[in-house]
């Protein structure tokens, strides 16, 4: 055998021992700190109340609320077919699961911005697609679907619209607007009761 | 011995030339920063409040406005430097922040308001660099010179009981509410009769 092609062997050998005997890089599937950051910067990963919620009203089949507040409040009320994860256990195996359904855009919200936010940045790095936040949280989506706003006499089209859009939002998730939403008392009829007098005895006229 | 290098000094060079590229390569290779902490380390991190820092302390500490250039020249705190959010992991922001660890000063990040500086320093502290903190209430906090509205835990402001008024339950308040019905009587009088006369 020549020479040239035993030191070839030898020198791929050593390289290979090399690939063997360098650490695992723990962070192999994470995503790029710049690309992070990129995303980061974009801010599309958010979803504002308003789309949300037609999706909700929609029934759309590709979205996935994840609920991220405590469990107290999870129970209290949540947005329909919210499920609650609390964010310590955000990488259990079932979790993972449920975030990475292929077709799904999971939309994550918590009281405000800001748990959602870390969540939404640990699972992107995770390389976990898909995943939006809610702005504003449940805070914004209860001060601007619940609570009826006015609208100003110099509102633009498009603001009429919106705030049509909502006042049929908040009559689909409170029932408000098909029945008297004050409790005032409801004035009812008098029952009339007949009493029958005894006639007063009068002569007949007779002799 | 001679006689195999003479033979074969072509490629013996080229082989020697590519190994020497491929070492210098990775010994000047451009250092990106990595992870310091895995994701489930970071997990922790969610609800440290220790790096949050109030107006009354930023005294002696670098101010990082990550606002974008046209907002930073509209106004700013004297002290602080802009570094945009899409340059922080930039060679020269990278330099900085590696300085200011190494010589154990502290930085603040603000935007202009608490939630912009949250993401880029959540990332940061991933990355290592625990020596940058946030600013509560970002710039409004600092502008008006008093301590921030905003909490650093979230409030919930949703009032359940009122979204728990449904249909159903206005039927159960409105039938309590009825009144007590008032009854009135009105006498029907039956016509008089004969008293039966002669």
């Amino acid at each position: 055998m020549e020479k040239k092609y035993t030191i070839l062997a030898i020198l791929l050998f050593v390289l290979a021992l090399g690939l063997v005997i360098l650490p695992k890089n723990e962070n192999q599937k994470d995503v790029d700190p710049k690309v992070l950051l990129t995303s980061i910067a974009e801010k599309s990963r958010f979803l504002t109340v308003d789309m949300v919620t037609h999706r909700i009203i929609e029934n759309d089949p590709t979205l996935l609320l994840i609920d991220l507040r405590p469990v107290g409040l999870f129970k209290e009320f949540t947005l329909p077919g919210a499920i609650n994860i609390q964010p310590d256990s955000l990488f259990s195996i079932p979790n993972l699961e449920l975030l990475t359904q292929p077709g799904k855009d999971v939309v994550l919200f918590s009281s405000s911005d800001l748990t959602a936010e870390k969540v939404w940045q640990l699972g992107t790095r995770n390389s976990i697609s898909r995943l939006y936040i809610m702005k504003g949280g449940m805070n914004e989506w209860y001060n601007t679907i619940i609570i009826e706003t006015q609208v100003g006499s110099t509102a633009s089209s498009a603001d009429l619209d919106l705030m049509s859009f909502r006042k049929a939002a908040r009559q689909y998730f409170t029932g408000a607007g098909q029945t008297p939403e004050k409790t005032d008392k409801i004035k009812i009829p008098a029952k009339i009761t007949v009493v029958r007098k005894a006639p007063s005895s009068t002569s007949g006229g007779g002799c | 011995m001679n006689h195999f290098l003479k033979s074969n000094l072509r490629w013996l060079s080229l082989l020697g030339l590519a190994l020497i590229i491929v070492i210098l390569t990775f010994i000047f290779r451009p250092k990106s920063p990595d992870y310091q902490i895995t994701a489930n380390e970071a997990l922790k991190l969610m609800k440290d409040q220790s790096m949050q820092v109030a107006i009354k302390d930023i005294a002696g500490k670098q101010l990082i406005d990550i606002r974008s250039a046209e907002f930073y020249l509209q106004g700013h705190p004297e002290s602080a430097i802009n570094i945009p959010i899409r340059q922080l992991l930039d060679k020269e922001s990278v330099e900085l922040f590696d300085n200011l660890l190494e010589n154990g000063k502290e930085a603040i990040l603000y935007g202009s308001d608490q939630l912009q500086a949250t993401a880029p320093l959540f990332l940061l502290q991933q990355l290592g660099y625990k020596n940058l903190k946030q600013l509560k209430g970002g710039l409004t906090s600092y502008k008006e010179f008093k301590e921030p509205e905003l909490a650093s835990t979230e409030v919930s402001e949703v009032d359940t009981a009122f979204i728990r008024l449904k249909p159903e339950m206005n039927k159960v308040l409105v039938t309590k509410a009825v009144t007590k019905t008032r009854e009135t009587v009105i006498p029907v009088r039956k016509a008089a009769s004969s008293g039966g006369g002669c």
